[in-house]
């Protein structure tokens, strides 16, 4: 699935010290030491500009795993 | 005699400024990029509307005046919000032209082309964000508000010979509408509830910079040239 493996790299680009490549679908990309506001509005910029989608704040609280954040690129 | 140029005008801060001076008799020009935006009320104040788009500099050579003015507001302000390493060359030349460039320039006319009465005041709307404090994912918006001061420190010397004034105003938290737009894509209501606690006055609203605006503007700051006030409901008290 195309939209999944692009997700996958862009969690790579949003993360800078953990390591990204143990990520599954089931991972809570929020649930590690480096997720804080700028990593939120890293994620937020990013998926605006390569799926063209808006997120805002509230609804990143409410996703937790990658699964969950596909389903809502997807909608 | 009393002529005014608003550069910006249809920001909320300015049209919140417009319908303060309803009563005033003042003569209006302003600098706006789709006038279609200003609302039908305040347009009926405007003598002359001219449209220009502050990210094309270049464009803002052909403004023409056919009168002189005694006071000049500049309101833009684009803020782009990303974390710092997502920024690219665009953003990075639209905020500064916007924000920065195209006062400079239209200053840098207003003067030349001798469109500034002698005593007049010249007001430009700066932010705490960069001079107060620092705000993470604004750094473009803050570095660009910082430029100005130094704008109106150096620049007020050379116009003082003609005793003309320029100074800044550096709001906090304004509620502007486009706030709301930006914050609702951003922020969640626990943060907005955070930015709250961070003004004693509580956050400004839309008239709140009228009064020092209109002080800026008139005689009874007649001694005041070069200043950056900070208006912030006591936030950088804190």
């Amino acid at each position: 699935m195309k939209n999944q493996e692009k997700l996958f790299k862009i969690m790579c680009e949003v993360f800078e010290d953990i390591d990204t490549s143990s990520f599954t679908l089931q991972t809570e990309f929020k649930n590690n030491d480096e997720w804080d506001s700028m990593t939120a509005l890293s994620l937020i910029t990013i998926l605006d500009q390569e799926f063209g989608v808006s997120i805002s704040g509230e609804k990143i609280k409410e996703l937790n795993t990658i699964e969950e954040l596909i389903l809502f690129i997807n909608e | 005699m009393n002529r005014m140029l608003i550069i910006a005008a249809s920001s909320d801060l300015s049209i919140s400024y417009l319908e303060s001076i309803k009563n005033d008799k003042l003569d209006i020009d302003v600098i706006v990029r789709d006038s279609s935006r200003i609302p039908e009320n305040i347009l009926s104040m405007i003598d002359e509307i001219h449209e220009f788009d502050l990210n094309d500099l270049e464009s803002l050579n052909r403004f023409i005046s056919t009168s002189k003015y005694s006071q000049i507001i500049f309101f833009q302000g684009i803020d782009i919000i990303k974390p710092f390493q997502h920024f690219n060359i665009n953003d990075l030349s639209q905020t500064f032209n916007v924000n920065v460039l195209s006062i400079i320039l239209l200053l840098n006319i207003l003067i030349a082309k001798k469109y500034l009465h002698k005593e007049a005041s010249i007001v430009i709307i700066s932010s705490i964000s960069g001079i107060t404090k620092g705000t993470p994912g604004h750094v473009l918006y803050s570095s660009s508000k910082a430029a100005l001061i130094g704008l109106v420190k150096s620049l007020s010397l050379e116009l003082s010979r003609r005793s003309i004034r320029i100074n800044c105003i550096s709001p906090g938290l304004i509620q502007t509408e486009s706030l709301f737009a930006k914050n609702n894509h951003i922020l969640s209501n626990e943060e907005k509830l955070a930015y709250d606690s961070k003004y004693p006055l509580g956050l400004g609203k839309l008239d709140s910079l009228n009064g020092t605006i209109k002080f800026l503007l008139g005689t009874s700051s007649k001694w005041i040239t070069g200043q950056n006030l900070i208006v912030d409901g006591g936030n950088s008290n804190i």
